[in-house]
């Protein structure tokens, strides 16, 4: 019998070298979602508190903070000036920024005499200077009840305080941002008239004083509007600093604060596993539902998702018809030659210019000589207020929907010139015109394609921060970019979850304490970007299979 | 029906069931004619951002054009000497000598009128007028000096705008030299002193150069009194013959030439001058040297209208900034009459004969030049470089305005080596904005683009092997049911936002990489290494177990290299420990005595190369056990590298770190074009080599690789492109400063990231704005060349096979 391949084929090792690149990229790829999911999700989980008691000799460096209530965040192993190892170190979170400070504290190991987990360590997520982590003494209500912590209804009676104050909060909220919101954008308006006025009496040389007169009157009603509302709103303040936490620190420090000032407790060493499954969800719901507080670093991401959404939204109703008009154009109407090769080539390599360039000329045209033009013509008594002569939501949207045009040209083209020429031909031989063949034939069929690069561009728009840093991404927007009435908010300057990123991670002044919070957003932010992704995957992929199964 | 009537009969009319409605053909029609429109005008507004960009890029490289807008009339008895304008050049002033300004309103409706200066009532013999500081200091027959500060006001009535002079004697004095007046003279000030020097000369012809300072007394409303303090006699310090005095506005430094040529830079500090240098900047001497804005570089022109810069700037192995040549101009042809510098930019206006020239200092450029028909006998420049003032000889004033917006622009600029002023020599160097008025801006791109090499090099290091490897592997030998979850999963990666990657390569990534170089190093050579171990080993085994897993030799591979990673990792520290220790040395001079004990050995190279500098001869050797001391050794990476190979330092945020982090951008990119060119061989090609018994890897290798050649190298093109237009990950992972190096251990400054970071700030229309929108360009033209490049490529080669 001929025995085959003793020896093993030449160059068996060179195969195994590639297996190696597309094993590292795998890993590499799958390394990176890990960590973000991980770190993403972690900073959801509720961590215990231990409390950790200092040395003796330590006791005398520290004072009376020898005993901290904290998370542990990492152990480090410090390095000297030099390799050598230096003693090892707990990173770890102390909160109560209001009294120690920084809310980090490198702690080391020698120094730790024990530590412990008290079961009554509450960690309390606060409007101002983040979290604290306290021990609770006495809760007293607005009556003037006064309840002893672990009294049996302490925690019940603390959770109904809590959300007296949340109510209330968010009654405020309605009265500051709904009541007088609406006032002073009447105001603003007024006054915008009042320089109107001005504007075409001078250019018209008549007298402005009778209109200028009754708006001023407006102004003045319209005020002692916004003086009964703010009253109405200081009263609720008022109200609530009424109720009252009073607890201690580890080190036995007495501090008290209003509990409206609360967001969220948690007694962290208390909870069971579907405890802390049920805060983790609490708190991922929070993070998505809340607006971020104290320069970001704190609260949650809403605007940020909104911002991102309203911008891809319009970036995708801009995108859509242009794309599917120029690739219908290209593949059916031009005719096909080296001119409509060299503009396909040009359209697809268009694509590959650098998202940087978009945002230049974004920056340039649109708010430069458009918006500016759009403000010279249409408010000329707004000199150094622009209105669309600044970054704006629309510009944003533009510059990315001109960004993403070649992804969806190139696609729609791919998608219309799969569509079988037996079925344009039997349409048009069923009596059907040009348009109507691409209208009722084509486009019907090529749609899935259509929508893969629609998902395409939008995945790739959703994720972009670098030309929207110059047209109209800010660090934290005033309000949504939406509003009832014209021009619907398209002029705001919004929240982006990419800018987002960037603004905690580089530009927060405490980076450390941000860093939870970045990994969060980079979660979401990847999780809408693949999940874009993975629809337009899995639509190309139903896509082949039909066609496959199409072709005769 | 025979052929003969077919032809006769008449087309017979279309049965109405066949009709098209009129409706749907005028719709048709709509469509067709709005697609096509529609069509067209995106295809233009794609275009038009080239165009557009191209737009605001061009007037950086236009030349300066001035062009005559009005004359005036003065009505003055005596010549001029003196011609000065306000910010908003509606009232031009001339100085004829005596104790009065005369203004010209060539705005509104005042005419000529004049102002008195509170001046000594003596022979005025010496003048020098500084526009940028509006001061005119005035010396006098008798020795006595005036300095009157004139300036403009203006003044808002009713909406309207108007200028009023402001004349104010705010020093006077006397140098109090019997039988001296004073030739020339020079103001200077500081916030506390006043400075006034001026060259003396009697009748004999013997000159003194004097200083003399001024303290501001603070009195109880604001300011006080200028009180005298003190009286320099400078004679001795310079050479005989003393003719002009340069003192420059901050009051720090004074020039004095003499007859012959040569130049006397003192320098005052601590209440005393000290002469730093002597110098001749032409040896037949020259006839005018003056300031230009900043006082930092003195123009000397001879009386051939011959032009060199002299700049302060620290010379090699010398403490205190002296003078040098640093630029020099094309000849104005003949004896300068006039030399005014700007007080908006380092340009200036020189004048000889009918010929005057605008010139730039920084560009070494001529902006403008132009015979007149009349000759210019003093000139102005308005504050805001709008307006050139000339008096010409019939006492005619001439308002010529600029159209300059870029004066410091051009292509010199950008890509030329510059000697910008207080630097030691010619550099590229991107800064484009600075501190005060008088900053010059630095544009060239040459640093940026080097930037993005730097970068894009660094990615490409790192993600071409891995892509290509992947490429090859996947489409070449992976399993069709791997395949179908392997690719998808690349293309992801690809869908990663870049300010994810930034992020992670500057929190997360730089901070490990710091401490641990040696096992990144290690990882990198010890991964592919143990890859094609293990490939060897697998070779040796018997082929039923072999065959078994191909396809899916990758999961074999997978447990190896996490192993051998995993062991490298943590080899790391015993490497740096054994590699990468730095040594103390000692630096000891000719004669054994000890001068230095220094960390490295690139310290110690660097610090004896200085010592030789100054003269002084010394060696270095490792710090043994002499006189006691014991030479200890460290052992870290970063140390190591920035004090040992004294390439450059460490930094946290490097390119290897954005060159790992780009990676995840660019190696699915390189892939998926790679994997599908490589696909896309005919497997007809490839079922021949295997029927000629060529192996596996022998098919890929001289069959498929050659084939998809152009394909791999299109996708490398295309990776190219993504990796230099990279933005957010070079913002966030490096330092972002301009750098020419390729040290891989320190950042870079990118076209991309210079745009994110600056464009901001940049105010419309001004140089800096289109600056960048040139890198823009740039940045364009170079990612669609490649791009185009790439896919010329790639067409090529699927025509190419299309056919097998």
């Amino acid at each position: 019998m001929l025995k085959f391949r003793s020896k093993s084929p030449k160059g068996e090792m060179n195969i195994w070298l590639t297996s190696m690149g597309l094993t590292v990229g795998l890993v590499m790829i799958i390394g990176l979602f890990s960590l973000i999911v991980v770190r993403g999700l972690h900073v959801f989980w509720p961590k215990n508190i231990a409390t950790y008691h200092l040395k003796e000799d330590a006791k005398s460096k520290m004072g009376p903070n020898a005993v901290l209530s904290a998370i542990e965040v990492k152990k480090v192993q410090k390095k000297l000036a030099g390799a050598e190892e230096g003693p090892a170190e707990f990173q770890i979170f102390i909160g109560n920024k209001d009294v120690y400070g920084l809310p980090f504290k490198f702690l080391p190991e020698a120094e730790i005499a024990r530590i412990e987990y008290e079961k009554d360590v509450m960690i309390v997520e606060r409007l101002e200077y983040g979290d604290a982590i306290l021990k609770p003494v006495e809760l007293m209500l607005e009556d003037g009840t006064r309840i002893k912590a672990g009294s049996k209804n302490f925690i019940e009676k603390l959770h109904e305080a809590v959300e007296i104050g949340t109510d209330r909060r968010l009654d405020i909220l309605k009265i500051e941002k709904g009541k007088i919101g609406v006032v002073s954008d009447k105001i603003a308006n007024l006054k915008d008239d009042i320089a109107r006025y001005h504007y075409h009496a001078k250019k018209k040389g008549t007298d402005p004083s009778e209109k200028v007169a009754k708006a001023h009157e407006k102004i003045e009603k319209l005020e002692s509007e916004f003086a009964t509302f703010s009253g109405e709103a200081r009263d609720l303040h008022e109200l609530q600093e009424k109720a009252i936490l009073s607890y201690r620190l580890a080190s036995g420090q007495e501090k008290s604060m209003p509990v409206a000032e609360i967001v969220e407790f948690a007694l962290p060493n208390q909870l069971n596993f579907s405890g802390k499954v049920k805060s983790f969800a609490h708190s991922f719901w929070g993070f998505l539902s809340q607006n971020p507080r104290e320069a970001n670093t704190e609260g949650g991401i809403f605007p940020a998702i909104f911002g991102t959404f309203m911008m891809t939204v319009l970036m995708s109703i801009a995108v859509m018809p242009f794309g599917v008009i120029g690739a219908i154009y290209l593949r059916e109407y031009a005719k096909q030659g080296p001119l409509v090769r060299i503009v396909r080539i040009c359209v697809n390599n268009l694509a590959g210019v650098p998202s940087i360039v978009f945002g230049v000329f974004g920056l340039g045209f649109f708010i430069y000589v458009v918006g500016h033009g759009i403000d010279d013509f249409f408010y000329p008594w707004r000199e150094g207020r622009p209105t669309w002569g600044t970054g704006g939501i629309l510009w944003a949207s533009l510059t990315l929907a001109l960004m993403t045009l070649p992804v969806v040209i190139v696609a729609t083209e791919e998608a219309l010139a799969a569509v079988p020429r037996g079925v344009r031909e039997a349409a048009l031989a069923c009596g059907a015109s040009k348009w109507q063949m691409i209208q009722r034939v084509v486009l019907p069929t090529a749609a899935p394609g259509i929508l893969t690069g629609l998902i395409l561009a939008m995945a790739r728009g959703a994720g972009e921060v670098a030309p929207l840093m110059l047209v109209g991404v800010v660090k934290v927007a005033p309000s949504l970019p939406v509003a009832g009435s014209w021009p619907f908010g398209m002029d705001q300057k919004f929240m982006h979850l990419g800018f987002h990123i960037y603004d905690l991670g580089f530009q927060s002044p405490d980076a450390e304490a941000a860093k939870p919070m970045v990994f969060a957003t980079t979660f979401f932010l990847i999780l809408l970007v693949v999940l874009l992704n993975l629809g337009a995957i899995r639509i190309r992929n139903i896509l082949r299979k039909k066609y496959a199964a199409g072709t005769f | 029906m025979t052929e003969q009537s077919r032809e006769n009969q008449a087309p017979r009319p279309v049965p109405s069931r066949f009709l098209v409605s009129k409706s749907t053909l005028r719709f048709d029609q709509f469509m067709t004619s709005s697609i096509v429109f529609g069509g067209l005008a995106i295809i233009v507004a794609v275009f038009a951002i080239f165009a557009y960009i191209l737009s605001q890029v061009m007037p950086l490289f236009k030349s300066a054009s001035v062009d005559k807008a009005a004359d005036f009339t003065l009505q003055g008895d005596q010549a001029a000497l003196v011609l000065g304008v306000d910010e908003w050049s509606e009232l031009p002033f001339v100085y004829r000598g005596g104790a009065q300004l005369e203004y010209r309103d060539v705005q509104g409706d005042r005419g000529v009128f004049k102002e008195e200066l509170e001046i000594p009532e003596q022979q005025m013999t010496a003048f020098r007028y500084s526009p940028k500081n509006e001061m005119l200091a005035l010396g006098f027959e008798s020795g006595e000096f005036a300095i009157v500060n004139v300036s403009y006001e203006p003044i808002f009535k009713e909406g309207v705008r108007t200028i009023e002079p402001k004349v104010e004697t705010i020093l006077e004095g006397d140098f109090e030299m019997e039988g001296y007046s004073v030739i020339d003279i020079g103001y200077g000030a500081t916030e506390e002193e006043r400075i006034v020097c001026a060259v003396l000369r009697n009748a004999a012809g013997e000159t003194q150069v004097v200083a003399k300072t001024f303290e501001q007394t603070s009195g109880l409303m604001g300011p006080g009194e200028l009180e005298e303090k003190d009286s320099f006699d400078l004679t001795q310090e310079v050479p005989s013959g003393a003719h002009d005095i340069l003192v420059s506005s901050s009051a720090d430094s004074v020039i004095v030439s003499n007859k012959a040529g040569k130049v006397t830079y003192l320098f005052y500090e601590d209440e005393e001058f000290n002469k730093r240098q002597v110098f001749q900047p032409f040896e037949e001497g020259f006839a005018r040297m003056d300031y230009i804005l900043g006082n930092v570089s003195v123009v000397f022109t001879t009386s051939t209208g011959e032009q060199e810069t002299y700049s302060l700037y620290l010379k090699k192995g010398e403490k205190n900034r002296t003078f040098g040549k640093t630029k020099s101009f094309p000849s104005v042809g003949v004896s300068p009459s006039f030399f005014v510098p700007s007080s908006r930019n380092k340009a200036f206006l020189v004048g000889a004969g009918n010929t005057v020239s605008l010139r730039y200092n920084t560009t070494e450029r001529i902006r403008w030049e132009k015979e007149l028909d009349f000759e210019p006998r003093l000139a102005a420049i308005d504050g805001k470089y709008k307006t050139i003032w000339f008096l010409d000889t019939e006492d005619q004033l001439q308002q010529f305005k600029i159209d300059d917006p870029h004066p410091d622009a051009g292509l010199k600029a950008f890509v030329g080596k510059i000697w910008y002023e207080g630097k030691s020599e010619p550099e590229y160097d991107w800064q484009s904005t600075g501190g005060s008025d008088e900053f010059e801006p630095k544009l060239s791109l040459v640093p940026l683009f080097i930037g993005s090499l730097k970068g894009t090099l660094y990615a490409l290091m790192f993600a071409i092997p891995i892509a290509l490897l992947a490429a090859i592997y996947t489409s070449q030998f992976l399993s069709y049911k791997a395949k179908r979850i392997v690719k998808p999963t690349m293309e992801i990666m690809a869908s990663l936002p870049s300010v994810v990657l930034g992020f992670l390569a500057a929190l997360w990534l730089a901070p490990i990489m710091e401490y641990r170089v040696p096992s990144f190093l290690l990882c990198v050579v010890g991964i592919p290494l143990s890859a094609i171990m293990v490939g060897y080993l697998w070779s040796q085994l018997p082929s039923n177990i072999r065959n078994f897993f191909e396809g899916w030799e990758w999961l074999v591979v997978f447990p190896v290299l996490a192993l051998a990673s995993i062991i490298l990792w943590n080899l790391g520290p015993a490497a740096e420990q054994l590699l990468f220790k730095i040594k103390e040395y000692q630096i000891l001079a000719a004669d054994g005595s000890l001068l230095e004990v220094v960390q490295g050995a690139g310290v110690a190279k660097e610090k004896i190369a200085l010592l030789a500098d100054e003269g002084v001869q010394a060696t270095y050797q490792l710090l043994g056990n002499v006189q006691g001391k014991d030479g200890r050794a460290v052992a870290d990476f970063t140390l190591w590298w920035s004090k040992q190979v004294s390439l450059g330092a460490y930094d946290q945020r490097n390119s290897l770190v954005v060159g790992f982090m780009m990676g995840f951008a660019v190696i699915p990119i390189i892939f998926t074009i790679a994997e599908d060119a490589l696909s896309n061989v005919p497997s007809s090609l490839r079922a021949a080599s295997s029927a000629l018994g060529a192996s596996r890897w022998q098919t890929v290798k001289e069959v498929v690789l050659p084939i998809a050649s152009a394909g791999i190298f299109s996708a490398i093109m295309i990776g190219f492109g993504r990796a230099v237009g990279e933005t957010m990950v070079v913002v966030m992972a490096t330092g972002n400063t301009p750098v020419m190096d390729w040290n891989i251990f320190n950042g870079m400054r990118t076209l991309a990231a210079n745009l994110a970071v600056e464009l901001p700030e940049a105010p419309k229309a001004s140089t800096h704005y289109r600056a960048l929108f040139l890198g823009a360009f740039v940045l364009f033209i170079l990612t669609f060349t490649v791009n185009t490049i790439a896919e010329v490529l790639r067409q090529h080669l699927r025509e190419k096979y299309k056919i097998v």
